[in-house]
């Protein structure tokens, strides 16, 4: 291959790192350099097979089949679980400790006797004499938490 | 540009919930870019192949560990570059690649396309896997200086350096093959 010294700065024409006058100086002399110009068709090839994407086998199905034998495609990851379980303490906190009490005309709370059996008593009596309310609350639980579950039922929900 | 990056940070947030159509099309959407790496950095179909179906399930595996979902590319890109040295690693020598092993990366109708591709190939496979691994980013259509920043964990500001000299090493190992290039 013939060569000339200027060949050199064909790299820096094409990354764009010449001066405007280096520039147009440069472009001047490959009109007129066949060492040059053959220098930049190759650049240019070299550069236009390093820019190809290569067309990728299918692969989809077979990802997320072994995804699913996995149980990772369905289960969550422990740390986001985590938040989400935390989630539904604090629903059940709120639910069954303040606004039940409330609706059943409990007497008000009290940390200290929360587990006191005197305290326990009427309360599961209220249980079994409330037995529709104490369904729908549980129902409505569980309903919170079949939405916070799965993605689908959120995605149609925009939660 | 904008709203393809949208499109895939909602797409991360349901992967993340386990849902198939968002998991099914990240991979779609990034496929191309994940083998392009791995069949320039492995030069076999076969493999590559299994390379890229592996990243895409450690990818999975550790969606939730992804912080910010608007780089899922450069994570990806990150796995699919640790998978390949893993590859590389467990195979305890570097590989030697033929000839017609480089001619499996890609069916070309155009016959001088294609023998432009082997050559190509043959002076990849001899630059080392960081420099492979640069050049394939670097001139990856849309794939940005911070992108590649990211995926090699190098400072952004040395990208062009970086690139720059990977490149002047591979049309080092081109000089007496531009006829072949070009014909």
């Amino acid at each position: 291959m013939i060569s000339c010294p200027e060949s050199e700065k064909i790299q820096a024409l094409r990354s764009g790192s010449l001066s405007a006058e280096e520039a147009r100086l440069m472009q001047s002399h490959i009109e007129t350099c066949p060492a040059c110009r053959q220098e930049l068709e190759v650049e240019t090839a070299i550069d236009r097979e390093l820019a190809l994407e290569i067309r990728a086998p299918e692969i989809e199905a077979s990802v997320l089949r072994e995804l699913k034998i996995l149980g990772l495609a369905e289960a969550g990851d422990s740390r986001h679980d985590f938040y989400k379980y935390l989630l539904y303490a604090a629903l059940i906190v709120v639910f069954g400790f303040l606004i039940m009490p409330h609706l059943l005309h409990l007497p008000p709370l009290r940390i200290g006797q929360l587990f006191s059996p005197d305290r326990l008593r009427p309360l599961i009596s209220v249980f079994q004499s409330n037995l529709p309310v104490t369904i729908g609350i549980g129902f409505a639980l569980l309903s919170i938490s079949l939405l916070f579950s799965f993605p689908r039922l959120r995605k149609a929900f925009e939660l | 540009m904008r709203s393809d990056q949208n499109d895939v940070v909602d797409l991360v947030a349901y992967a993340r919930d386990g849902d198939e159509q968002a998991i099914s099309r990240l991979i779609t959407i990034h496929k191309g870019l994940i083998y392009t790496i791995v069949i320039r950095m492995v030069s076999n179909s076969d493999t590559a192949r299994d390379l890229t179906h592996d990243a895409f399930i450690r990818a999975f595996r550790k969606i939730r560990d992804l912080r910010a979902p608007g780089l899922f590319r450069p994570w990806l890109c990150a796995i699919a570059r640790r998978i390949v040295l893993d590859h590389f690693r467990s195979e305890k020598r570097k590989r030697t690649v033929s000839l017609e092993e480089i001619g499996e990366i890609g069916v070309e109708p155009d016959h001088a396309a294609a023998r432009r591709r082997v050559i190509i190939q043959d002076a990849l496979t001899q630059l080392n896997p960081r420099d492979r691994l640069l050049l394939v980013l670097a001139y990856y259509q849309g794939f940005s200086h911070a992108e590649v920043a990211q995926t090699m964990k190098i400072p952004e500001s040395n990208v062009r350096v970086y690139v720059q000299r990977a490149r002047d090493r591979l049309r080092k190992l081109l000089k007496g093959r531009e006829h072949d290039l070009l014909s």
